[in-house]
């Protein structure tokens, strides 16, 4: 997988979570690439932690405070109480606070000692809908063994019934994920086609303009054309014949004014066509003396320290 | 307001997870007018976020010896519980928070974060909070709005597509520009490892 879109996944994981074939693939990519996917996966978080805090801070009532300094008491309290009152290797009944299970029930008192271990209760279900006479009392034994064999038949009957249910079950559940991963692939494919539509549309656009980069001496092969379209106020960014980077460098636009670089953005390259970088706003190559794209480490430099691979004015 | 360091944010956690109750009282002073903040934002009822709330830091309480300080921040590790629980109080599934469960499932023989211990930060939360404000400034208007819907919205990058009309690729594009931005521009305040980068 791509850093781009191992990077796309780990956001999308954060935001809003990754169902189906997009959290298994999320998954197994996470896996293969170890501390160094951790690493941009922890990134990610760092960003969303700080993202928080553009949410204006609130008070809240002084009674949530009450209420968890006593619920954390009590927590304590119980816990506390519970050791004193057990033996050793005896297990504590856990506080809601501590523990996710409820607390002892109060009518666990009338609970009754299973013989099958110490420590081990079970609810008193009484004895008047499992006492049976023994098999010396039956009038007629036969008659169980002929009801026992038929239970027997039955069982084995509804347990092969169930077993086709089950079956046909998990085919059509598979069918099922089938045609939603099918759906799924359909509007990807309707969300690139309108993304190509957009690009073409600032790229042959009547009132749009084109600026060329060129590539340096170590990359004279490297060309690059920065489509930029006032009537709709976005500008694209495709560079051919850059070399792939490792998931730690990526490329990084900027726009050069009175000699000081400011960052347009980042973008990578990869085997699936040109690299691509879109801009929503066209502030960031307005006025600019020249642009340039130089390797930066991940994810992006505030000034230019890397190679430079591309320059435009050439 | 914050005042907190993450430093000191994270010796109380390490407290909490002994059952000291004042490092608790202590940790939620510090945090709580950012997280109910937080909540508000993302639920839009008051008492609803107050439920969660409570819930958040019930968790907190009960999880706290299990934040490990080498796989982020403390601050991010309380975003991600706080969010997750309010994200999911808005879906009938649930699904967001079971889908972030696998964070704190991850053996740590495959650490998240960057093993290395982290250096002194200098600013606390209500000074990081004034460069975030700052820095959300610096986006364009399509980067703040996207960002706004994935993060207090909880909506995925398709939802957004299909609300807005945006192409998915502009989108992705637009969240990705937001995100690289925040942390070009908050890099050289917070320092490198407030990131949790390298």
């Amino acid at each position: 997988m791509e850093a781009d879109r191992f990077q796309e996944l780990c956001e999308e994981f954060l935001l809003s979570g990754l169902e189906g074939e997009e959290l298994r693939a999320f998954r197994e990519e996470l896996d293969r690439r170890g501390a160094e996917g951790g690493r941009i996966l922890d990134r990610t978080m760092e960003a969303m932690g700080l993202l928080a805090l553009s949410a204006p801070p609130v008070d809240p009532p002084p009674a949530l405070r009450e209420r968890l300094m006593a619920e954390v008491g009590a927590g304590t309290e119980r816990r506390g109480e519970s050791a004193e009152g057990s033996g050793a290797g005896s297990t504590p009944t856990g506080p809601s606070l501590v523990e996710d299970a409820p607390a002892e029930p109060a009518s666990a008192g009338a609970a009754r000692r299973d013989p099958s271990g110490p420590g081990h209760e079970r609810p008193d279900i009484g004895h008047s809908r499992l006492d049976r006479p023994s098999p010396a009392d039956a009038p007629y034994p036969w008659v169980r063994s002929i009801l026992l064999a038929a239970a027997i038949v039955a069982a084995v009957v509804l347990g092969a019934w169930n077993v086709n249910l089950q079956s046909d079950l998990s085919e059509r559940t598979a069918a099922l994920e089938e045609a939603q991963q099918e759906l799924e692939a359909v509007d990807t494919l309707r969300q690139e086609l309108a993304t190509l539509r957009e690009d073409l549309g600032t790229i042959v656009s009547p009132t749009g303009s084109v600026i060329s980069l060129t590539g340096t001496e170590t990359r004279p092969d490297a060309r690059a054309r920065v489509f930029v379209d006032p009537q709709t106020g976005r500008a694209l960014i495709l560079a051919f014949d850059l070399p792939i980077l490792t998931a730690e460098s990526l490329y990084q636009l900027w726009a050069i004014r009175d000699g000081e670089p400011f960052s347009v953005g980042t973008f990578t390259a990869t085997e699936e066509g040109p690299a691509r970088l879109e801009l929503d706003s066209l502030d960031p190559v307005a006025g600019a003396d020249l642009l340039a794209v130089t390797i930066e480490p991940a994810p992006g430099q505030p000034a230019p320290t890397g190679e430079m691979v591309l320059i435009s004015g050439q | 307001m914050t005042q907190a360091s993450p430093e000191q944010l994270a010796a109380w956690i390490q407290r909490m997870a002994a059952q000291d109750e004042r490092a608790f009282a202590e940790f939620y002073d510090a945090t709580s007018a950012s997280v109910f903040g937080l909540l508000v934002r993302i639920l839009k009822d008051r008492t609803q976020a107050e439920e969660v709330a409570q819930e958040v830091y019930l968790q907190l309480w009960r999880k706290a010896g299990s934040f490990d300080p080498e796989r982020g921040s403390p601050w991010s590790w309380v975003v991600v519980m706080a969010r997750s629980r309010a994200i999911d109080a808005t879906r009938s599934d649930r699904s967001y928070g079971s889908a972030l469960s696998d964070l704190e499932a991850r053996p740590t023989a495959q650490p998240l974060g960057n093993p290395t211990p982290r250096p002194d930060r200098a600013a606390d939360l209500s000074e990081q909070r004034e460069l975030v404000q700052g820095a959300m400034e610096s986006l364009t208007e399509p980067q703040r709005e996207t960002i706004q819907a994935a993060f207090f919205e909880g909506w995925s990058h398709r939802e957004i597509a299909k609300r807005t009309g945006v192409p998915l690729g502009t989108v992705k594009g637009r969240v990705r520009g937001a995100l690289a931005t925040l942390e070009n521009v908050l890099r050289p305040q917070l320092g490198e490892q407030s990131m949790g980068g390298d």
